[in-house]
């Protein structure tokens, strides 16, 4: 799952904010980090510099991001409403059977932590753990960003300060949404299980969580971040968005290589893995 | 890949240049490891929380409030909201159908008849339970005793005032010594939301099995689905072993 379709297989990039041409590319504006895929592209701008640095692409996300990315949101959506049909009446109301609908939440979850672990066994660690660092700088002044323009309009670096709020808190409850979630699975066998607060901290954390959702896919598709839509998708963002909205940030600095073949333990690993994980989401759907 | 693209073996673990760059100190961590802090202690204050919320929803109307599952401590569900209304002088309970002497009660004479208490703990099949719920009220055994089941009679259909609520026992488990037709609550006639005056009580099932604002039992040669059943909720709703175990 960790495959690299629409990743790099071209030769490390050149100087992207200098404009300088890729050799491997014919086309002397566009540094092509795709392996040739991303074809010619358009531009409004004016001067050959603006022109170059607008149908520029820089690689901003590996695969290896992008298939945890769209893990993480099919996985939390598809939570979201079997969960909100477990939980509010008026929602089961529309749903015509319960046990399905709750087979199908147990599963999903189930699936949504294989393919975590899959993603950290056959996916690029080195990106991963560099990421994960990048997350981690939050810092006071990151959490600024979250209610001060002006701290908007300091220079970024790859993620702003929201990007990064959302990551660690995103993370955080996912942690807690498995932590209370298994709690509740163990309460339906053996009452003892349930503690006061664990209905209340699955619907916090959805709460949050949900509202977090919400304004991450607000401000993602919003017209001035509309042109970083890509970056999940292929991985790429145009290289005067990232000049204009993550400054600091030097794709250079932060390669993205191709993800490296796992090895024969790391396969063997990942296929115990994916049994386990589909084994186990059977058991949960099916009691 | 060429040799220079490789990172070294301790590479992986350089700062990256862009934390340098940042000021502050990092406080990712103590940010992630907080809120997984700050959850975990709330499986103890969480519930505490929510009926502080639900209080402070006291002043919307009571359409908007039973939409919202917050409430006492417990979780106020309701299938055709408002909840109905209790008059003392015109409520009556009826035990009615495949029986030898069909009985109607009005509320001063259910409580008139032999009571019991019980303190037992309410199991809810979306997850969440309210432990020691004091309860007073009239065996079900000794209704039955009183309108005598036919032999025909295989269960019983518990009706609420609440339109199209229904659910049902069957005879061997409305025969469970701590099925109870409640009429108190915590040494109080039953709140309103609870199911004012009646409703029935069974601590081994989850609670949709009890039905609230029960005014109606119908002896029944046949057990049909009650109303959450209908929706895919099992029949037999044992604590702990049920609905998908």
């Amino acid at each position: 799952m960790a495959s690299d379709p629409a990743g790099p297989t071209g030769p490390p990039r050149a100087a992207w904010h200098a404009g300088q041409a890729d050799p491997a590319t014919t086309d002397p504006g566009i540094v092509d980090h795709s392996g040739g895929e991303l074809g010619p592209l358009t531009s409004s701008a004016r001067t050959p510099e603006e022109r170059a640095l607008g149908r520029k692409r820089v690689m901003r996300f590996s695969a290896t991001e992008r298939v945890l990315h769209a893990t993480n949101g099919v996985a939390f959506l598809l939570l979201l409403l079997t969960g909100l049909a477990l939980f509010l009446p008026f929602v089961a109301q529309l749903f015509g059977n319960r046990p399905v609908v709750k087979a199908v939440h147990l599963a999903v979850a189930a699936l949504w932590l294989t393919a975590i672990l899959l993603t950290a066994i056959l996916g690029d660690r080195r990106v991963l753990r560099r990421t994960r660092v990048q997350f981690e700088s939050l810092s006071a002044e990151d959490l600024r960003w979250l209610r001060s323009s002006a701290a908007r309009a300091r220079p970024q670096g790859k993620f702003n300060g929201g990007q990064k709020f959302h990551a660690v808190l995103q993370g955080a409850l996912t942690f807690l949404f498995f932590l209370s979630g298994t709690f509740m699975y163990l309460g339906e066998r053996n009452t003892d299980f349930r503690f006061p607060g664990t209905i209340a901290l699955h619907d916090f954390a959805m709460v949050f969580a949900t509202i977090f959702v919400i304004g991450h896919i607000y401000i993602a598709f919003s017209p001035k971040a509309v042109d970083s839509l890509s970056g999940m998708v292929d991985g790429t963002v145009p290289a005067s968005y990232a000049a204009e909205h993550h400054p600091r940030w030097n794709p250079d600095d932060d390669p993205i290589t191709p993800t490296p073949k796992p090895g024969p333990l790391r396969t063997v690993l990942a296929a115990v893995v994916l049994v386990a994980g589909i084994v186990g989401a059977f058991l949960l759907a099916g009691g | 890949m060429s040799s220079s693209q490789e990172p070294g073996p301790g590479a992986a673990r350089e700062t990256p240049r862009e934390v340098t760059l940042d000021e502050g100190r990092p406080i990712g961590r103590r940010v992630f490891l907080g809120t997984v802090g700050l959850g975990i202690t709330s499986l103890l204050w969480g519930q505490a929380a929510i009926d502080l919320l639900s209080k402070s929803t006291s002043a919307l109307p009571q359409g908007v409030r039973s939409a919202i599952p917050f409430g006492q401590g417990w979780r106020i569900y309701a299938v055709n909201p408002p909840f109905p209304t209790f008059d003392r002088a015109s409520w009556t309970f009826t035990i009615e159908g495949l029986v030898e002497k069909p009985i109607t009660y009005t509320y001063d004479q259910l409580l008139a008849l032999p009571a019991a208490d019980q303190t037992t703990d309410f199991h809810c099949v979306t997850g969440w339970s309210v432990d020691d719920v004091v309860w007073k009220g009239v065996r079900l055994d000794d209704l039955l005793a009183e309108a005598k089941p036919l032999a025909s009679a295989k269960g019983m259909e518990f009706w609420s005032m609440e339109e199209e609520y229904v659910d049902t026992l069957t005879l061997d488990q409305a025969a469970m010594p701590d099925v109870m037709l409640a009429y108190e609550m915590y040494g109080q006639p039953i709140p309103r939301e609870h199911g004012a005056p009646t409703r029935m009580v069974i601590p081994k099932m989850y609670g949709y099995k009890g039905t609230k604002w029960c005014n109606r039992i119908k002896l029944v040669d046949r057990i049909e689905d009650g109303y959450w059943e209908v929706r895919g909720y099992d029949r037999d709703a044992w604590v702990g072993d049920s609905n998908g175990l």
